[in-house]
């Protein structure tokens, strides 16, 4: 008795879900300026021209919230954001419809459990470019391109911003507060002028490894993301 | 009561899932570090493993294996060459070292670079000194390959072949290299005596060695300095390249003491060809760096040429031939 009690439950919660919930997207696109910046198309900032080749992310844990408590999150603990196209650049999300929210949050990286636990599919695997290959940990946020203005080889610059060991944990926590009602769309913005800025400024156009130019990069993280 | 039989179900079909005659190992070994569950030891997993591991499909120009340096009849090292050798004739710049009881150890690479099992292949599958490829040109390769559709389908019941899989088929080859049936594990077993000699020389290796080579593994796997003199053509810094902590300067890893006859050279940059160079190191040629090993700053070594010998003849009885020519572990193709 008690059993059937529960598959009727069961079957009621699963269906009242089945028509409470909408699939959402969750999408992230890049800005300079306010100006959509797209991949392998030049741009100008203070004056320095370059061109964006190649920016990719990890997102973990994403998460909507409502005075405090969870109303949506991500499927997949571990999204990889890929600007190379529209698709790799979004995640999806089940949104209760009608349901208002006031916090988007994620981290920007993939923790230290992960980053020591072996090898994984899907969004983690190596194969992604994510890993470093000369030592173990994955490149949180790798952003690359051309400059004039850079005085390498190639006139490149190469951000991989990496490590989960302390002091070079390049984990960074990103809370946008919103005031939204539920929508099955989110746009996020990444602002790269400030850090694009802060890279031409002090001539920090090679990072490979963890260490103190990383972090004061990662430092940039927790506010260069906004809802739009 | 069907809950209670479904999770004895479970239980049971967990407990079979990892056959101990994949990984056998004598009771006076410590358990094993790595975690068998992320990566359950399978037969079709092992063969596949073992057929990348000799297969020079993995370097660029598909002339180097992961064989070429890590020769089976050599421990799975390489025998008279003090320097990793690489594609285009390249030459690294670390002694490649001996791949035995790796089960047991979490941080891989004389430097410890590597925090897994699974993600050391990817450091020499990329690197342009040795096999200067990427995983995803070795998983592309494999894709266009038959055979390896085939044997990937069969180990992971998936014929998509991805980096991920790739990588923890090599590791289930590499997992069942155990070197446990040395002269040392016969008498640990009561099944061999040691002779007058060995007996000398297994009381100086307690009293001299045994901290940081420590039984029955021969190695705590740490890090520690033991007083080289730095090579000015390499200018290796060993661990302080990976933490960036000035205390690991110098710092490289300590490697296990077993089949040292088949793996000469000795030490990270492979400088010391026989056993008796590197006893001569540690009597009366250490370099007193600041951040010598604790134990090597403390106890002075002191062995007389007898001792030497006999510390030699009980460091043979780590030889085990049963592992080095096993022919399981040998060249494996489709």
């Amino acid at each position: 008795m008690k059993i059937s009690g529960l598959l009727i439950f069961l079957f009621f919660s699963f269906t009242f879900k089945l028509s409470g919930q909408k699939t959402g997207i969750v999408s992230f696109t890049p800005t300079i300026e306010k100006k959509s910046m797209m991949i392998n198309k030049p741009f100008n900032l203070d004056s320095i021209s370059f061109q964006i080749t190649n920016l990719k992310y990890y997102i973990s844990d994403f998460s909507i919230l409502y005075k405090g408590k969870l109303v949506a999150s991500s499927s997949q603990k571990y999204n990889l954001i890929d600007f190379e196209s529209v698709e790799k650049s979004q995640f999806t999300v089940n949104f209760w419809e009608n349901l208002p929210f006031d916090i988007v949050t994620f981290k920007l990286g993939v923790d230290s459990l992960a980053s020591i636990s072996g090898v994984y599919e899907g969004n983690l695997d190596p194969m992604n470019g994510m890993y470093w290959t000369w030592q173990s940990g994955f490149i949180n946020f790798k952003l690359e391109g051309i400059s004039p203005n850079c005085l390498t080889r190639q006139n490149k610059f190469q951000l991989h911003i990496g490590g989960y060991q302390a002091p070079f944990n390049m984990m960074r926590e990103v809370v946008i507060p919103v005031n939204h009602k539920g929508k099955n769309e989110i746009i996020i913005e990444l602002n790269l002028e400030t850090l694009l800025a802060y890279m031409f400024k002090n001539k920090i156009f090679n990072i490979m490894s963890p260490g103190q130019k990383a972090v004061s990069i990662a430092d940039f993280f927790p506010t260069i993301f906004s809802i739009k | 009561m069907k809950t209670f039989i479904l999770a004895f179900f479970v239980v049971f079909i967990g407990y079979i899932s990892q056959p101990d005659s994949l990984f056998e190992y004598p009771s006076y070994f410590p358990e094993p570090s790595y975690n068998f569950k992320e990566n359950i030891l399978d037969s079709t997993k092992i063969r596949l493993g073992r057929i990348l591991f000799y297969d020079p499909i993995l370097s660029k120009d598909n002339s180097i294996s992961c064989a070429s340096c890590h020769s089976p009849y050599n421990s799975f090292a390489h025998t008279d060459h003090s320097l990793s050798h690489g594609i285009s004739d390249s030459i690294g710049n670390r002694n490649a070292p001996a791949l035995f009881n790796l089960a047991w150890q979490d941080k891989f690479m004389w430097d410890g670079a590597i925090n897994h099992l699974d993600m050391q292949a990817l450091a020499p599958i990329s690197h342009s000194g040795e096999m200067g490829s990427s995983l995803s040109e070795v998983v592309s390769k494999l894709n266009d390959s038959p055979n390896y559709i085939k044997l990937f389908y069969k180990a992971f019941k998936d014929s998509t072949i991805t980096g991920a899989k790739v990588l923890k088929a090599l590791s289930q080859f590499q997992l069942t290299l155990v070197s446990a049936n040395s002269k040392y594990d016969k008498v640990q077993k009561g099944e061999q005596t040691y002779t007058e000699q060995e007996k000398n020389g297994y009381l100086l290796f307690k009293k001299n060695c045994d901290v940081c080579h420590t039984e029955p593994l021969f190695s705590t796997y740490q890090f520690a300095s033991n007083g080289l003199p730095v090579d000015s053509t390499l200018n290796d810094a060993g661990r302080w390249k990976i933490t960036a902590r000035k205390e690991d300067s110098l710092l490289f890893k300590i490697p296990g003491l077993r089949n040292l006859s088949f793996s000469y050279p000795y030490m990270h940059d492979g400088r010391f060809n026989t056993l008796k160079q590197v006893l001569n190191h540690y009597t009366s040629e250490i370099n007193h760096m600041p951040n010598i090993s604790r134990e090597l700053k403390e106890q002075k070594i002191s062995l007389n040429s007898n001792e030497k010998i006999d510390l030699i003849a009980f460091l043979l009885t780590l030889n085990d031939p049963d592992f080095v020519f096993n022919k399981k572990n040998h060249f494996q193709t489709f």
